[in-house]
């Protein structure tokens, strides 16, 4: 920096140099005020990600790996989110979702009004204290489906062979039902706000083999048609 | 390899003392989130669930179940919900990420939000199917994840998510739904929410798992591929689970040169809680027990030891 000064044709004084320095301190806190306007702290998720690539390294990943990179790229888009002045979500009116005044689309439904058009801006102290209450809508599917796990309640063994079906009830909740090929129905209830359990078995009135062809009640039972044979409806729990 | 019965019971101790010094599990950053299976995405419910979790921070796991095809479409069950596709269950992410947004009232949080699929009911999928429904998911996250980064980036990050458990599949069909996800331009960081079972329990010599899986098989997914980060499911209340992705993670630092690093454990206490007692016997460890189980376990041995596990998620039902 010195060269590009003018030479001084006298040395400096006591006094010039108290003068600079402070101009010097002043110059460097504007500096940092300014870098930590721009920069801001890292926030716990930033410095967790840091921790994650420096405990990669530590357990011997390469600092060029993939994996190391990857974590850098996650890191950076972060700290640009830091600072991003996002565009508002056009057509989106999260106060009216939450209240279930649209639709799954997230469009206004007809009871919703006009005010559901809204936009509205994140509101602080709206933060839930409670677990979360659901809606009893009647979208569930009804009849055969992918028989499938159900972690906990419903295994790879108890599902091999079997028929599935979903089957709602008239008290909003459902019966994903696994009807093995030796006529064992097993039956796990998904209720709202967590209520997901598995219900006694019963046993249908015959195998039920392959090609088994099930449809749900209005009641919330099973009628089950084995192959060749006449359909029977079977009570669920 | 083998460890004597006293260093069970102390794994066993170090798991319910949280916290515990002597288990030195003590990382610098650890954050503790919910995770949930998606057995209901409607937008209302979407939205209540983020706004549910307006007050944490870290990485999650979103769970829909296997994979299907949705109306000409690739997609996932909810198990007892409508099937969704993956334009869809991306609406579900989206309407979460917002509620979260709409919610949340401190700045300084983000969630890190992986979005699932599982290898469940895969065997009668061709390759090609599986492939194909791997690309769609890896296109689904790499789009939910822009939207977030222009409409959200103070808020979220989105990342796919992968439950595979050997006994759901044969290793062939699951690495092929890993290839169609791998092979996709711009996929995102995959949480792999895995299990181990049947793999050894005192062994580091590529023994079996279950369903004809092997600890290279495991390794192979769950740290092989590059995108993969390793959340497994520490549930076992013995400490089994973590004692054999412990293992899995020294045979892969001897015959591999290529050890796993552990991002967190994935706990099940609020699904036992909800299924009610008795419902996962032994398997109910808490997010703390579950990360001690792992820590101390990596760190038996020097080979596998790591200096922290961040992340402790728990899953539970969102119904």
């Amino acid at each position: 920096m010195a060269g590009h000064l003018r030479p001084r044709a006298a040395g400096p004084t006591r006094a010039g140099i108290v003068l600079l320095a402070v101009v010097l301190a002043g110059v460097g806190a504007g500096a940092a005020a300014g870098a930590s306007f721009s920069k801001p702290a890292p926030t716990p998720v930033e410095r967790q990600i840091q921790d994650e690539i420096e405990g990669l390294i530590a357990s011997g990943v390469p600092k060029d790996s993939p994996k190391v990179a990857m974590l850098r790229e996650q890191l950076a888009q972060l700290r640009t989110g830091d600072t991003a002045r996002p565009p508002r979500e056009p057509g989106v009116d999260t106060g009216a979702v939450l209240a279930g005044k649209t639709d799954d689309a997230g469009h206004p439904t007809a009871a919703a009004g006009a005010g559901a058009q809204a936009k509205v801006q994140p509101q602080a102290g709206a933060a839930a204290t409670a677990a979360p209450t659901t809606t009893t809508a009647p979208d569930w599917q009804s009849g055969a489906v992918e028989c499938e796990v159900v972690p906990n309640l419903l295994s790879a063994a108890e599902i091999a062979g079997a028929t599935c079906a979903s089957v709602p009830q008239p008290d909003g909740t459902s019966r994903y039902v696994a009807i093995g090929p030796e006529g064992v129905v097993r039956s796990v209830l998904f209720g709202p706000n967590g209520n997901v359990r598995r219900l006694p078995d019963t046993r249908a009135p015959a195998p039920a083999p392959a090609g088994t062809k099930v449809a749900a009640t209005p009641q919330g039972d099973l009628r089950v048609a084995p192959p060749g044979r006449a359909a029977a409806v079977v009570d669920l729990p | 390899m083998r460890l004597p019965r006293s260093r069970w019971l102390v794994a066993l101790l170090c798991g319910v003392a949280v916290g515990a010094a002597s288990c030195q599990a003590a990382p610098t950053i650890t954050t503790q989130t919910n995770s949930y299976y998606m057995a209901r995405a409607t937008a209302p419910d979407a939205s209540r669930l983020g706004c549910f979790n307006a007050n944490r921070s870290g990485r999650m796991t979103l769970f829909f179940g296997a994979p299907v095809t949705v109306r000409g479409a690739y997609g996932a069950t909810l198990w007892g919900a409508p099937d969704r596709n993956t334009a869809e269950i991306g609406q579900t992410v989206q309407n979460f990420v917002r509620g979260y947004a709409y919610c949340r009232t401190d700045s300084r949080r983000r969630l890190l939000i992986g979005v699932g699929t599982s290898n469940s009911a895969i065997n009668g999928r061709t390759d090609a199917w599986l492939q194909a429904h791997g690309a769609a998911w890896a296109r689904m996250v790499a789009n939910l994840n822009a939207w977030a980064s222009k409409y959200y980036p103070g808020h979220a990050q989105i990342y796919a998510a992968w439950d595979f458990e050997p006994s759901w599949s044969s290793f062939a069909k699951a690495d092929q739904w890993m290839h169609g996800y791998d092979i996709t331009p711009g996929r995102r960081p995959l949480y792999a929410n895995s299990s181990a079972d049947g793999c050894p329990t005192s062994t580091a010599t590529n023994g079996p798992c279950n369903n004809g899986w092997t600890q290279n098989r495991v390794w192979h997914l769950a740290w092989r591929h590059d995108p993969s980060m390793p959340i497994p499911q520490i549930y076992a209340t013995s400490g089994v689970n973590a004692h054999q992705w412990q293992l899995i993670d020294l045979w892969a630092t001897v015959a591999q040169h290529d050890g796993m690093y552990f991002y967190g454990t994935m706990s099940q206490a609020g699904a036992c809680k909800q299924a009610g007692a008795g419902a996962c016997p032994g398997t109910n460890n808490s997010p703390t027990s579950a990360r001690n189980f792992l820590l101390w376990w990596l760190r038996t041995d020097r080979r596998t030891s790591q200096p922290s596990v961040d992340t402790m998620t728990d899953i539970s039902w969102n119904s």
